[in-house]
C-alpha cells in the first residue's frame, strides 16, 4: 500500500470491471449477469453487493437510486470512478510487472 | 430459508436491493431453467455469501465500536478455536434457549392480544356451587344468562357478545364447501373493537328482507373471492339459507382463532326459557369500562350471577366471574408455559456465568502477552478495547448461531405444540426481534469477556506469569449447583417416563384396538322427531350389519373428548350427585370391550327409561348393594338399573372413571352420535358409505381408528416429555461447559505448582488423576445435591405431573448417576490432559 494507495482485491478487481464494461453503470443483477457472461462465474449477488459498498467507501465507485421511467422496481446503480479506473490499472501494472519473468514463461528455463 | 437468511444477514440499507435483483435473477432461472434449478441457484447463492456477509457485518460492527483491529481480533481469536468455539457455543446455546422457550412463552403468554385495548377484554364464567373449600368449577353460559347479560346496563363493563363453533356448508357452483364457521351475537366486533375493511360488521340486521348476514375473514375473503370489494352485499348459499355479505374483518388468528366466516348467533324462544338455565355452553366475551377493573368488573357479575339464585332455581347457590381473556385461552398451558420461560432466562443466565469462568481462565493464560503489549506502551484501555472487541466478535458469533438454531428449533417445536393451543400461529422472531437479540447477544459477550478480563491482574513482568491467582468468582457453587439442576432435570424426565409407561400400561375399561369412529349428524329433514331419529340410526345400525360389521352408537364414547355431564340422585329427595350420561345403542358394550359386569345390556326396542350404571357409580351411591332392580332419580325421573357395566377411563387414565349412566337409544336419542364400529382397515370406506346409502343427505364422516383418540389424549404427555429432555439437554452442555471452565481456570491458575509436582517426580498419570479427581468431585457434589432435591421435592414434583411414583428407581438413579459422571469424565478430560502436559521447564521459566 505505498503512497496511502490501495491496491484491489481479485474480486474487487473483478466487480470494477464489470461495472467498466458496462459502460453507463449498472445494478447488482446486471453487474452479476456480466460477470458470468465474461467469466463462467456465477458469484453471489449479496457478496457484488458488499464489495460494491466497500469500493464505494473508498470513492472508486459511486451510487445513486433509480426509478425506470416507465415504472419497475427502484433499483441502486453504481458507476464506476476515476478512482476506480486508476486502482484498476494500478494493480494491472503490478501484476504485469510480476508477469515480466522469462521463469514465469510457459516454455521459459525453469 | 435461503431468502430469510440473506434477509437477516443484508444490511438494511441495501436488503430490498439485494433480494429484488435476487428475485429477478430467480425468475430468469425459473423461466429458462425450470423450479428446482431456481431453487437450487437461491439456496447456493445463500450459501456462497454466508461468509462475505458474516465479516461485513463484523466489520462494521467493529466500526461501530470505535474502529478496532478486526483482523488481529479475529486472528487472536482463531488462534484458540477451544476457546473462541466454546464461549460463542456456549452464548448460542443460552441465547437459543432464551429465545426459542421465553420467546415461545411472552408470544402465547404474555404478549397482548391483537386488538385494540385488548386487556380489557374478559371471558365470563358461571361458578358451580362450592363448599367454600378449594377451587370452584367454571361453566359457560346458558342463553338465558347470556340474553341476560346484553340486555341490562351495567356500570363497569361495556358489552357482551356470545360465540359459539360452527361448520357451514357453503353451496356454490354445484360443490359444497365446508367452512370454519362461528355463529356470534350481534355487536360481536363492537365488543372485540374490530373494525370492518369493507362494508359493515355488523350481523344484527341482514338485509331489509330478512336475510340474515355473514361477515367473512379477510383471509377467506382473499382465498375464495380473490379480495373482490364487489362480494359486499352479495348473497351466499349457507346449508341451504341465503346469507348476505355484510362487510370483510381483518383475521388475526389468535381471537377467536382461523375462521372463514361469522353467521348470526340467534336463539329460538324455547332456548331462551326457564329449561334451558342449566344449559351452560355459550363462550361469552365482555369489554370491561375504561374506567374499571377486571375484578371490580368480576364483583358486578358475581353479584347478578349470586341474584338469579332468588328466581331461578337452576341458579341457586352458583356465582359468576370474568377473567382476562388474555390469561385465560393459555390457562391450561400456564404451568408449562412458566416453566419455558424460568428455564429460558436461567439458561441464559448460566450459559453468562460459564463464558465468564472460560473468559477468566483464558485471561489467566493471556496474562503475560498482556505484560508484553503494556512493555510495549499499550494502555490498560486499550487493552480493555481489545477485550471489547473479542468479546463484542464472539457474541456476535453466538447470537448469530443462536438466531439460525431460534429458527430450526422454532420450526421443529410448532409439530410438537399441542393441537388447538391458542396463539401459536404466528411463532418465530420477527426481524426488529432478531436484531435487538442480536444486539443484546454482542454487548453481553462483550461485557461479560472484558469484566473477566479486567479482573485477572496483568502480570508484572512480561515472563512472569501471575503473581496473585486470582479466584473464579463463585466458580465453584455455581459449577455444582448447575450438575444439581441437570441431575433434577434428568431426575424429572425419569419421573415423567414412569409415569408415561404407567399410564399406558393401565386397564381403560375398554379396548381400543380393532375399532372405528366417527361423528354422524342427521340433516336437518330428518330431524323431526325421536321415533324418526330412531329409525334413521336403525337403519344405518342394520346398514352397517349387512356389510358385516358390528357396528353401534354412543353420543359420549370414552376419551373422544365429549363431555355430557347430567345430574342424579340415589332418590328424589336425596343430595344432587354428577355424572356422565351416555345414549347407547344395545351392542355398544361388546364393540368396545366394555363388561357387564351384573345384569344385562339393552334389548333390541327397548323404550322403557331403564339405565345400565357403571361400576364407579354403583360404587359411589350403592356401596354394597346389588343395584339390579333398584331405581335411580336421573334426569327428573326414576329409572330403572338393567345392568351394571365396568367403569371406563372417559377423562384419560389419569383421572378416576366417574359414575356413568347409559341409555337406550330406543328411548331416546339425539341428531348427532358417535359410530363405533368393530373391524378392520375396510370399515374406513364401509363406514361413509353406509352413512350415505342409510341416511340420505347425511354429511361425510370422517372416519378414524379408535386408537387416534388414546394418542391424542397421549400427546400432552409425549410434549411433556419433549420438553423435558430438551431442557435436560441444555441444562447437561451448560453443566458440562461450566465445569470444563472452572477446571481449565483451576489449571491455568496453578500451573507453577503443577510444574513442581511434576520437577519433584510426580507422573503425568497422577497429575491427571489429581485434575480428573476435582472436576468429579465437584460433579459429585451437584449430583448429590440434584438427587437430595429431587428426594425432598418428590411429592411435589409427582404431583406436578400427575405421576403416583417418585421416579426415584434404582435404574433410574443409576442411569442419573452414570449419565451425569460421563458427561464430568468427558467436560475435565481436554484441561486435565493439558496439566498433564505440563512441562516443568516452562512453568518454572514463567515464574
Amino acid at each position: 500500500m505505498g503512497e496511502g494507495r490501495e491496491y484491489l482485491g481479485e474480486f474487487e478487481q473483478v466487480v470494477l470491471l464489470a461495472l467498466g464494461r458496462l459502460g453507463d453503470g449498472g445494478y447488482g443483477a446486471e453487474i452479476h449477469a456480466e460477470i458470468l457472461d465474461a467469466t463462467g462465474r456465477d458469484v453471489s449477488i449479496p457478496a457484488v453487493y458488499v464489495t460494491l459498498k466497500r469500493l464505494e467507501r473508498k470513492a472508486m465507485v459511486a451510487s445513486s437510486t433509480r426509478r425506470p421511467a416507465g415504472g419497475g422496481r427502484a433499483v441502486r446503480v453504481y458507476t464506476l470512478e476515476p478512482e476506480g479506473t486508476e486502482a484498476l490499472h494500478r494493480s494491472r501494472e503490478l501484476f504485469e510487472r510480476l508477469w515480466d519473468s522469462p521463469h514465469l514463461d510457459p516454455g521459459g528455463a525453469s | 430459508m435461503a431468502r430469510r437468511l440473506i434477509r437477516l444477514l443484508v444490511p438494511r440499507p441495501d436488503r430490498s436491493f439485494v433480494l429484488q435483483d435476487l428475485d429477478e435473477r430467480f425468475r430468469e432461472i425459473h423461466q429458462v431453467r425450470g423450479a428446482r434449478a431456481a431453487r437450487r441457484w437461491y439456496r447456493r447463492q445463500a450459501l456462497l455469501s454466508l461468509p462475505v456477509l458474516l465479516t461485513s457485518l463484523a466489520e462494521g460492527l467493529m466500526r461501530g465500536l470505535g474502529g478496532g483491529d478486526l483482523r488481529s481480533t479475529i486472528r487472536v481469536l482463531l488462534r484458540r478455536p477451544q476457546y473462541s468455539g466454546g464461549v460463542a457455543g456456549t452464548l448460542a446455546l443460552g441465547f437459543a434457549s432464551a429465545m426459542v422457550l421465553g420467546g415461545l412463552a411472552w408470544q402465547v403468554w404474555l404478549e397482548p392480544l391483537p386488538l385494540p385495548d385488548a386487556e380489557r377484554l374478559v371471558h365470563v364464567y358461571e361458578l358451580e356451587p362450592g363448599d367454600g373449600a378449594g377451587e370452584r368449577t367454571r361453566f359457560q353460559l346458558s342463553p338465558p344468562m347470556l340474553q341476560e347479560l346484553r340486555e341490562r346496563d351495567w356500570r363497569h363493563l361495556t358489552g357482551f357478545a356470545g360465540i359459539l363453533q360452527s361448520s357451514p356448508e357453503w353451496r356454490v357452483d354445484g360443490d359444497v364447501r365446508h367452512l370454519r364457521g362461528a355463529l356470534v351475537s350481534p355487536g360481536f366486533f363492537q365488543v372485540l373493537g374490530v373494525a370492518p375493511l369493507h362494508g359493515r360488521a355488523d350481523l344484527g340486521a341482514g338485509d331489509d328482507t330478512g336475510v340474515p348476514a355473514a361477515v367473512l375473514t379477510e383471509e377467506f375473503w382473499l382465498r375464495a373471492f380473490g379480495g373482490d370489494p364487489g362480494v359486499v352485499g352479495s348473497t351466499l348459499d349457507l346449508g341451504g339459507v341465503a346469507h348476505t355479505v355484510a362487510g370483510v374483518v381483518p383475521q388475526n388468528g389468535e381471537y377467536p382463532g382461523l375462521v372463514d366466516l361469522f353467521t348470526p348467533l340467534r336463539w329460538e324462544p324455547h332456548q331462551l326459557a326457564e329449561g334451558f338455565r342449566g344449559a351452560r355452553y355459550v363462550e361469552t366475551v365482555g369489554r370491561v369500562a375504561p374506567s374499571s377493573t377486571i375484578e371490580v368488573a368480576s364483583g358486578e357479575i358475581s353479584a347478578f350471577a349470586e341474584a338469579l339464585g332468588d328466581a331461578w332455581p337452576s341458579h341457586v347457590g352458583w356465582s359468576g366471574e370474568v377473567v382476562s381473556l388474555r390469561a385465560d385461552l393459555v390457562r391450561p398451558y400456564r404451568p408449562a408455559l412458566r416453566l419455558l420461560l424460568v428455564a429460558g432466562l436461567a439458561f441464559l443466565a448460566l450459559s453468562l456465568v460459564n463464558v465468564f469462568g472460560l473468559s477468566m481462565a483464558r485471561a489467566l493464560e493471556r496474562s503475560p502477552e498482556s505484560a508484553v503489549r503494556m512493555a510495549l506502551g499499550a494502555s490498560r484501555g486499550r487493552l480493555g478495547r481489545t477485550a471489547l472487541l473479542e468479546g463484542a466478535a464472539l457474541g456476535l458469533v453466538g447470537g448469530v448461531g443462536a438466531l439460525a438454531a431460534a429458527q430450526v428449533a422454532t420450526a421443529a417445536s410448532m409439530r410438537w405444540l399441542p393441537e388447538g393451543m391458542p396463539r401459536t400461529g404466528d411463532l418465530g422472531l420477527s426481524w426488529v426481534e432478531g436484531a435487538i437479540w442480536l444486539a443484546v447477544a454482542v454487548t453481553a459477550g462483550a461485557v461479560v469477556v472484558a469484566l473477566a478480563r479486567w479482573l485477572v491482574p496483568v502480570a508484572e513482568t512480561p515472563t512472569s506469569g501471575t503473581r496473585v491467582s486470582p479466584k473464579l468468582v463463585g466458580g465453584r457453587p455455581i459449577v455444582i449447583g448447575q450438575f444439581a439442576l441437570t441431575t433434577l432435570l434428568v431426575g424429572v424426565g425419569a419421573l415423567a417416563w414412569e409415569r408415561s409407561m404407567e399410564l399406558v400400561d393401565r386397564d381403560l375399561g375398554f379396548v381400543a384396538d380393532g375399532v372405528w369412529t366417527g361423528l354422524v349428524a342427521l340433516p336437518q329433514s330428518l330431524d323431526g322427531g325421536w321415533e324418526e331419529r330412531r329409525d334413521t340410526w336403525a337403519a344405518l345400525l342394520r346398514e352397517l350389519e349387512d356389510r358385516g360389521y358390528q357396528a353401534a352408537i354412543s353420543t359420549n364414547p370414552p376419551m373422544s373428548g365429549s363431555n355430557n355431564r347430567f345430574d342424579y340422585r340415589r332418590f328424589r329427595e336425596d343430595e344432587q350427585r354428577f355424572g356422565q350420561y351416555a345414549i347407547v345403542s344395545p351392542d355398544y358394550f361388546d364393540v368396545m370391550g366394555i363388561r357387564i359386569v351384573e345384569g344385562r345390556t339393552f334389548h333390541p326396542g327397548e323404550s322403557e327409561p331403564a339405565v345400565i350404571i357403571s361400576l364407579s357409580l354403583a360404587d359411589e351411591v350403592l356401596p354394597g348393594e346389588s343395584p339390579v332392580g333398584l331405581s335411580l332419580f336421573i334426569l327428573q325421573e326414576d329409572r330403572e338399573i338393567i345392568g351394571v357395566a365396568e367403569s371406563t377411563a372417559h377423562f384419560g387414565p389419569d383421572t378416576p372413571p366417574p359414575p356413568m349412566m347409559y341409555a337406550s337409544f330406543d328411548a331416546e336419542n339425539w341428531a348427532f352420535t358417535r359410530l363405533v364400529v368393530a373391524g378392520g382397515e375396510g370399515a374406513l370406506q364401509a363406514i361413509p358409505a353406509a352413512v350415505e346409502s342409510a341416511i340420505p343427505g347425511a354429511r361425510p364422516v370422517s372416519v378414524i381408528p379408535y386408537r387416534r383418540h388414546l394418542s391424542e389424549w397421549f400427546r400432552p404427555l409425549r410434549i411433556q416429555l419433549g420438553i423435558v429432555g430438551a431442557l435436560a439437554l441444555i441444562g447437561s452442555l451448560l453443566a458440562a461447559l461450566g465445569l470444563y471452565s472452572a477446571v481449565a481456570f483451576h489449571v491455568r491458575g496453578r500451573r507453577t505448582e503443577l510444574g513442581i509436582r511434576v520437577a519433584l517426580g510426580a507422573t503425568r498419570r497422577s497429575i491427571l488423576a489429581v485434575v480428573v479427581r476435582r472436576g468429579l468431585v465437584m460433579a459429585g457434589v451437584g449430583l448429590s445435591v440434584g438427587m437430595a432435591l429431587w428426594w425432598s421435592g418428590r411429592g411435589i414434583l409427582s404431583e406436578a405431573l400427575g405421576a403416583t411414583g417418585t421416579g426415584l428407581s434404582a435404574g433410574s438413579v443409576a442411569f442419573t448417576t452414570a449419565a451425569i459422571l460421563g458427561l464430568a469424565l468427558v467436560a475435565v478430560t481436554i484441561p486435565a490432559r493439558r496439566a498433564a502436559a505440563t512441562d516443568p521447564l516452562e512453568s518454572f521459566r514463567a515464574d
